[in-house]
């Protein structure tokens, strides 16, 4: 009973903010009566070379902006983005393959200049307030703005053939695979400032806009290990997680995003 | 047959009756109820043509002369600056053209150059009246001829204004703003802010030597169309006096009072003060007139001397003709003009002035429900202001600046409290209420009046009607009590005010007197029982506070009709104007106007003044009645007024299906960054902000305004006034954002 209730309180509280943000659009002008609009957008991964080098290969979005007042909007969003990444050089996290001996002792293996590559796959939603600048001439959605990203993304990961992780110690040793039971799934929440402006093509309704934001993980779930990989330990894992969660989440670290809307009155 | 003739006759009988009757109550109309100028007839080529291609015109003119590279520079920059203020002021809603006066105006010059031989001059010249107080004409350099209200309100004969006409046509011929314009060698571009009338004044301010040329050949120019010299002195004399009343009579203030009604010695001393003071300030401001240090203009008193020298010369003037073209069509104009310089006045809100003129216009031209309403207004006006505490010296009662005779009314005026102005007010208002019974302006205005007399001034006007001799009074007193009776010295504080049964404790005010020598008093009881006002008679929508946010009611607006939007645009840092590109630009926002209120769904209807070939005459005249409604209501700094141009503005406000008129004026300057050395400063310290600096620096600043404002033309409230600020580029997206939110927020009141 008490789950049934809270479900409904919870049903209740959100229908009524959507119903809330809703009415308060009605008190906005918008740019020639656009309140809203319907955006697709572009982020090329131009900044994720902290992780593991540069990589054009864009996420791309769908969003909803809605604004309430002249000066403030909120906007809802989606993105997805597939991409695949060569860590080139594991020395950074000191990585060396521990394989237990039959005595109970390790034999470490150092792979030097070891490089690996994988492919993930990363989906956020996202929830933005903006601020629009009104001195600046803007008038929600349309004009310059600062604001906000709060998302959270649901990162899977894998290869093309399954296999989690390929190491290669330069080429000189074995290469060893790492193969994986099924997707693997790591979850980040990241804050994101951001400054943009969207400008509108004439009385169309039709926009373009473009976005630059500095963000940072909050927190990221330590969920992903490796179920087939006996002769890991842990450090390998957390060095995987973090080859990953830095080149996912630290993508936002530096991000400058593109799209073009579509206005609704 | 005869039955046809009988009807033929019966016909042309009710069609002559008709016509003479019409003509008679136009005849009475005219001045009886005056109703201000209006344009008429052909609109004149300068309305009709653009700024830039008049611009461009006289552009076309300079390079086809022979004059040196640097000359044709100056004369390029000269013609557009000019062209371009010029047109400004024709378009102001302040010229009048095709109406009695600048027709007659037309006639006179035609006279002038005819009898020069220059009639090739009279087919470039264009007549206007320009609607100012100030008395001054000027000629501008492409042949418009401005002669204001206040000069022809001043004019005494024909012979004057052929003088003046001749001096400014002079101006015209020897192209002295050229020449001026050459030597001082700067643009004399009017800055933004700037009157109209004064931008005028700068580009035709002329020096002593052109002035005194003008002066000499406009007088050979008169003398030889055959007008008595000797009222070009008289035109200097009048001049001399410009801030004088056009005519004076001597009103003292005893004059208002009555045997019972008289006003305290106190107020007496301090007006006589005020009077001597200002009589000593008159001295002085008339030896300046005659002070040539400083002034580009020569002195009255030399230009008075050079003129009877030249007088001298032409022999004995006696039997030289004063009117030419006539002495009746003069005096129409001058009355015209008089009555227009009233409603001047008034739309100034200089209601202490407008009284004693209106005084000074009964006492020459008789009663008339006109001046009644000029009166009535003048009284409501002072008393309205005088109720918010605003400072008398904007409305008229300046003791300093109102020279002469109209000085002991207007210290008066400036010296009397809320209480004292709205008993002296209910007396004015109570004969000119019964003389002029019907009449719904005179209604409305004098149960405002009487709402502020009981409302603000907190007089209760049955106390006004009760009010008897003070002899009376005195033996009416009630009894004292025992405690104040005896002789020990206890003294009741409220003794102060007489008391008494009757009339309540106001009764020791000499005020209270002012209705106790009314003879009728059943008439006076009726009068000021219909004047009543009772804050529990209001409804519940008059209660409200009409521009308090939290019982404003949800307001839609959905038809308006606005004045053409205003643009200056300015770059670099001496903030040159680009006057080209602002025409494009007024065009243009016409238009937006036009196009997003449609979005808006807010019918917009916008004067479509800018010159050009579009331009109607009906858009003409209601351009100048809005702009007379609109100038009157901005110079009467309050929400409640009744206006008395409301008037004018239903009958193109009905035409219109509107009730609201909106007015909306832009500027943009772009231009260098001024350097701020304290954001140096702090970028030296957070040294990795120094390039964020530097591109901050040296890039463009941009300033643009939007300032609006929508009144309701019915109340004379302002239901929107917004001024927007923004440091970006003119674009046009950002003006479809900022038109529409501003269309937006007029039609909800927000």
């Amino acid at each position: 009973m008490k789950l049934i209730a809270f479900i409904k309180k919870t049903m209740l509280l959100s229908s009524s903010l959507v119903f809330a943000v809703v009415a308060l659009a009605q008190n906005n002008p918008g740019y020639l009566g656009y309140k809203k609009s319907v955006d697709l957008t572009i982020t090329p991964m131009f900044f994720n070379f902290i992780a593991g080098g540069p990589s054009f290969k864009p996420s791309v979005g769908l969003a909803y902006e809605m604004a309430t007042k002249s000066k403030f909007s909120i906007r809802f969003g989606m993105s997805h983005v597939n991409n695949s990444v060569t860590q080139n050089n594991l020395d950074y996290y000191s990585l060396a393959l521990s394989i237990p001996n039959n005595n109970g002792s390790f034999s470490s293996t150092d792979f030097g200049n070891a490089y690996g590559t994988f492919k993930y796959s990363y989906t956020a939603f996202s929830i933005a307030p903006r601020f629009f600048k009104t001195h600046k001439g803007a008038v929600a959605p349309y004009g310059g703005y600062w604001g906000f990203d709060l998302s959270l993304g649901n990162a899977r990961v894998a290869n093309d053939d399954n296999v989690i992780y390929k190491m290669n110690d330069n080429g000189t040793t074995s290469q060893r695979n790492f193969t994986n039971d099924a997707w693997k799934k790591i979850k980040v929440v990241s804050l994101q400032f951001n400054v943009g402006k969207r400008r509108y093509i004439g009385s169309s309704g039709i926009s373009a806009f473009y976005q630059m934001g500095v963000g940072y993980p909050l927190w990221q779930s330590s969920t992903m290990y490796l179920t087939n990989t006996a002769t890991y330990f842990a450090n390998h894992q957390d060095l995987l997680e973090n080859a990953m969660v830095r080149h996912i989440a630290n993508g936002s670290i530096m991000e400058i995003k593109f799209g073009v809307g579509y206005g609704i009155k | 047959m005869l039955l046809k003739i009988f009807r033929v006759f019966l016909c042309l009988l009710t069609i002559t009756l008709s016509s003479e009757l019409r003509a008679q109550s136009l005849q009475k109309n005219s001045f009886y109820d005056y109703k201000p100028a209006r344009c008429a007839g052909e609109i004149p080529s300068d309305f009709l043509v653009k700024s830039s291609e008049k611009a461009e015109a006289a552009k076309r003119e300079i390079k086809d002369s022979r004059v040196s590279r640097q000359d044709k520079k100056q004369e390029f920059e000269y013609a557009i600056t000019s062209s371009f203020a010029v047109d400004e002021m024709l378009s102001s809603g302040q010229i009048l053209f095709g109406d009695s006066m600048s027709l007659f105006i037309q006639n006179v010059a035609k006279r002038i150059l005819e009898s020069n031989g220059e009639e090739e001059l009279l087919k470039k010249l264009r007549f206007y009246v320009l609607k100012s107080p100030i008395p001054n004409a000027y000629c501008t350099s492409n042949g418009a001829v401005l002669v204001s209200v206040g000069l022809l309100s001043r004019l005494e004969n024909e012979a004057q204004l052929a003088f003046i006409l001749s001096h400014e046509i002079q101006h015209y011929i020897l192209k002295h703003s050229l020449k001026e314009y050459k030597k001082i060698n700067t643009m004399k571009n009017a800055s933004s802010g700037q009157r109209l009338e004064d931008k005028l004044s700068d580009i035709y301010n002329f020096s002593q030597e052109n002035e005194n040329e003008a002066d000499l050949n406009g007088f050979k120019m008169m003398q030889r169309a055959g007008y008595n010299l000797d009222e070009g002195v008289y035109v200097f004399d009048m001049l001399k006096y410009a801030e004088y009343p056009f005519l004076e009579i001597t009103l003292p203030i005893d004059s208002f009072e009555t045997e019972y009604y008289k006003f305290p010695l106190s107020l007496h001393t301090q007006i006589k003060e005020a009077v001597k003071q200002g009589a000593d300030e008159d001295e002085k401001h008339l030896q300046e007139q005659g002070d040539e240090t400083n002034k580009t203009h020569p002195s009255l008193d030399r230009r008075i001397n050079r003129m009877r020298d030249m007088i001298a010369a032409d022999g004995n003037q006696k039997g030289k003709p004063l009117y030419l073209a006539g002495k009746e069509s003069f005096n129409y104009i001058s009355k015209m003009a008089r009555h227009e310089l009233l409603l001047l006045y008034l739309r100034y809100a200089d209601y202490g002035n407008a009284y004693y003129l209106a005084e000074v216009m009964q006492k020459l031209y008789g009663s008339s429900l006109f001046i009644a309403k000029v009166k009535a207004m003048s009284i409501y006006g002072l008393a309205h202001h005088s109720s918010l505490k605003h400072s008398m010296d904007k409305y008229g009662c300046n003791i300093t600046n109102s020279r002469g005779e109209w000085r002991p009314l207007i210290a008066l005026f400036s010296r009397m409290d809320l209480k004292e102005l709205s008993a002296f007010g209910s007396r004015q208002i109570y004969f000119i209420k019964k003389e002029y019974k019907d009449d719904p302006f005179l209604d409305k205005v004098s149960r405002d009046f009487f709402r502020i007399v009981q409302s603000n001034a907190l007089i209760r006007i049955s106390d006004l009607a009760l009010a008897k001799p003070q002899l009376e009074n005195n033996q009416d007193t009630t009894e004292k009590s025992d405690e104040t009776d005896n002789n020990s010295g206890i003294k009741n504080p409220r003794n102060r005010v007489k008391r008494n049964t009757s009339t309540g404790a106001s009764m020791g005010l000499y005020y209270m007197q002012i209705f106790t020598d009314i003879k009728d008093r059943e008439y006076l009881q009726k009068f000021l029982k219909e004047m009543q006002y009772s804050e529990l008679s209001k409804t519940e929508g008059e209660k409200q506070d009409p521009i308090s946010k939290k019982s404003k009611p949800e307001q839609v607006v959905n038809q308006m009709v606005m004045f053409p939007p205003q643009i200056e645009l300015s770059y670099g840092s001496e903030n040159k104007r680009d006057l080209y590109q602002e025409e494009d630009y007024k065009e243009f926002l016409v238009n937006k106007w036009d196009e997003l209120g449609d979005k808006a769904n807010l019918n917009i209807d916008v004067l479509r003044t800018n010159m050009d070939q579009r331009v109607t005459l009906e858009a003409i005249n209601d351009y100048m009645s809005l702009s007379d409604w609109i100038i009157e209501r901005l110079n009467n700094d309050t929400q409640d007024m009744l206006l008395f141009n409301s008037e004018f503005v239903k009958e193109p406000m009905q035409r219109k299906n509107a009730t609201h008129v909106g007015w909306v004026s832009y500027d943009y300057k772009q231009g260098q960054r001024k350097f701020a050395p304290e954001y140096l400063l702090y970028s030296i310290v957070f040294y990795p902000t120094l390039p964020l600096y530097l591109i901050w620096q040296f890039s463009k600043e941009y300033k643009f305004n939007e300032y609006c404002v929508v009144f309701n033309t019915q109340t004379g409230k302002a239901i929107h006034v917004k001024r927007k600020k923004f440091s970006s580029r003119l674009r046009g997206d950002l003006l479809n954002a900022q038109i529409y939110e501003t269309l937006y927020n007029i039609k909800y009141g927000r």
